[in-house]
């Protein structure tokens, strides 16, 4: 079977990985989500409708940026940077957004929730919520929400409600959690916008097939540009929904050589990490099969990174599968590398691209090295660095808090 | 039926519970605790939370069973999360229970028209445990009728579509539901999520088998203290 059939299927089992482990309660909701998207995905008028939100809307196509200076500076292969943040909202996130709003309201649903750790995911929800004049509740540990609170206030400007969650450890797995246990109490009238290919079945197949647009374009425009194949694809690996949306479109093309990021932290302190694939243990936990981080005592383990969306304990479950099968090389990056990564794509190209993606951006500089000019590599940058000004900016200015503490004191 | 998470609130109040349980009521179904169930409102999440702080390994939850029995008493019943029989194996968790005087026991994130359920329900039947089916007001029919045939001991039917512990309210589409459900199966039915008062209970117990209750338990507990769950126990 190829690759790509297997990536979206209406079973849920990707090799070993995958389908849904959910109380009973929850079957007849993800039977009716699943049936609507298989027949929706095979609508036309519905493709047509989604094709127009895809232009008029989100902006697409993104454009796909040949990085002149940065391969010139690296030694010698081509890099081209697929440049996701140009999308309405900052992120690629928007994509998966458009489509499952249509599909809630296909299904009349009267309410959008949603989770959300560093806010694009829940701006992206409450933008398109607000679009299509939907309730919106977006759940965020209270964790995030102080660390994030400018990001909070954008999100509460829209229409969305957004509810801290005080519970457990206050990060987005708690959201996560509490998304969840609301859907099972509203289950009638609501719609849980997932934000990345995890989750029960069909979830992870939808997120698939909501992201290969961006795979899809940078296949036309390399043809356009240089009438070929990428040798490299790189994106970095939360759960993978930027990766996906650039990979899939090319699984079932074997000289194409795929590398997925992931943040290794600290250096030094290496218990401090979010290397799901260091460790390999399959085991069940949040709806689906797939490798996690954990405890001695079985229980999950909390990560660490910079960056706020690859901290989690747990990855995608068709990522597992494609690792299992040796399609794709995982490699990791640690905070530091990333961080210079922002700092040499600014110096050359001025594209300022967020930690995640810097994450992607620093693993292609190393690979770059000493490769022949006619190895193309695609990277692909989803996110806007803006976000995490106030995590970088000190790095790049050691003069940055001495400045906001003056800019406080004028207030 | 009443519901322990094990460990909840600390080694020793958590043994004092059980004993309690153990004297008032038919099953006692002990949870093994989690750092994410998916299925249970705050209350029993915060109280799996706490409960990790006194549990290291699933074996400290069967040596606790074993402690803690008062024998011949009532019936014990193992709640579990998969993560926790996975990561345990799935024929020396389910030995491991026979031998610790569990006949019994609930997966609340396993359907069971899965591949890891029906190796599940294998080694149960060959060790002779009860596995228990969930069924809820918005389980299909067609998903009731193939529980129906191949549950056994009794079935936990879910009150309403909710998580653990929030307040629920027994009318008469409920009524309808229950005497649905009798007409399926002809095991017994017990009846949770939701239940919290005297009240409640008089009510279920006059159209289901028996009733079960969870949050209430830690609720009280909460509020202060052992001597006021078995008074309301007693109560029942």
């Amino acid at each position: 079977m190829k690759l790509k059939e297997t990536i979206i299927n209406p079973t849920g089992y990707f090799g070993e990985f995958g389908w849904a482990y959910i109380p009973e309660m929850l079957i007849p909701i993800m039977k009716e989500i699943q049936d609507g998207f298989f027949f929706l995905k095979e609508t036309e008028k519905f493709q047509q409708e989604l094709r127009l939100l895809y232009r008029n809307y989100i902006g697409r196509p993104s454009p796909l940026i040949y990085c002149e200076r940065l391969s010139r500076k690296v030694w010698w292969a081509s890099i081209y940077m697929k440049n996701e943040w140009t999308n309405h909202t900052g992120a690629h996130k928007i994509n998966h957004c458009v489509w499952q709003i249509l599909l809630a309201k296909y299904l009349w649903k009267k309410r959008i929730i949603a989770e959300t750790g560093a806010w694009q995911h829940g701006l992206a929800t409450a933008s398109v919520a607000a679009k299509f004049w939907l309730e919106c509740t977006i759940y965020m540990g209270k964790k995030d929400y102080d660390r994030q609170r400018p990001n909070v206030i954008s999100m509460q400007l829209t229409w969305a409600t957004v509810v801290p969650v005080t519970e457990w450890d206050q990060t987005l797995r708690s959201a996560v959690n509490m998304a969840l246990k609301d859907l099972i109490n509203n289950s009638n009238s609501t719609y849980y916008l997932l934000w990345t290919a995890c989750g029960p079945n069909p979830y992870p197949s939808m997120n698939v097939f909501f992201q290969k647009i961006i795979g899809e374009e940078v296949r036309n425009q390399l043809n356009d540009a240089i009438w070929r194949l990428p040798d490299y694809l790189i994106a970095c690996v939360g759960w993978w929904s930027n990766a996906q949306g650039l990979f899939y479109d090319f699984l079932d093309d074997s000289s194409v050589k795929m590398i997925w990021v992931e943040a290794w932290g600290k250096w030094i302190n290496t218990w401090k990490h979010a290397t799901r694939f260091s460790e390999k243990d399959i085991w069940v936990i949040e709806w689906y099969k797939s490798y996690f981080l954990q405890e001695k005592n079985w229980q999950i383990r909390d990560t660490y990174s910079i960056s706020a969306w690859l901290d989690y304990s747990w990855v995608s479950p068709q990522l597992a599968y494609l690792e299992n099968i040796w399609r794709v090389k995982m490699t990791s990056i640690t905070d530091d590398e990333a961080i210079d990564a922002i700092k040499v794509l600014m110096q050359t190209e001025w594209i300022l691209p967020a930690l995640e993606s810097a994450h992607a951006v620093a693993e292609c500089i190393n690979l770059a090295k000493g490769k022949p000019s006619n190895t193309v590599m695609v990277c692909n940058i989803s996110w806007r660095g803006e976000k995490d000004l106030f995590i970088t900016a000190p790095k790049f200015d050691s003069q940055f808090w001495d400045f906001l503490k003056e800019y406080i004191l004028t207030l | 039926m009443t519901h322990l998470v094990c460990g909840y609130p600390n080694q020793r109040d958590s043994q004092e519970i059980f004993k309690i349980l153990q004297n008032y009521s038919q099953f006692v179904e002990v949870q093994f605790p989690f750092s994410d169930p998916i299925a249970d409102w705050l209350i029993i999440t915060e109280a799996n939370k706490m409960a990790l702080n006194y549990i290291n390994s699933t074996d400290d939850v069967f040596n606790f069973i074993v402690k803690n029995r008062i024998q011949n008493n009532s019936e014990i019943l193992a709640m579990c999360y998969f993560h926790t029989i996975l990561t345990y194996g799935l024929r020396a968790f389910i030995e491991k229970s026979k031998n610790s005087w569990i006949y019994w026991i609930i997966v609340p994130d396993v359907p069971f028209d899965t591949e890891d359920w029906r190796s599940l329900l294998k080694i149960c039947k060959n060790v002779g445990i009860h596995c228990i089916y969930t069924v809820s007001p918005s389980t299909p029919i067609e998903r009731l009728t193939s529980i129906s045939t191949i549950a056994t001991g009794f079935i936990y039917a879910i009150s309403q579509n909710m998580t653990t512990g929030v307040q629920g309210n027994f009318w008469e589409s409920f009524r309808k539901y229950i005497s649905f459900l009798r007409e399926k199966f002809s095991i017994p039915i017990g009846v949770g999520f939701g239940i919290q008062s005297e009240k409640d209970i008089k009510q279920i117990n006059s159209i289901a088998d028996f009733s079960i209750v969870g949050s209430q338990v830690i609720r009280l507990y909460q509020d202060w203290w052992l001597p006021k769950i078995s008074q309301f126990l007693k109560e029942l």
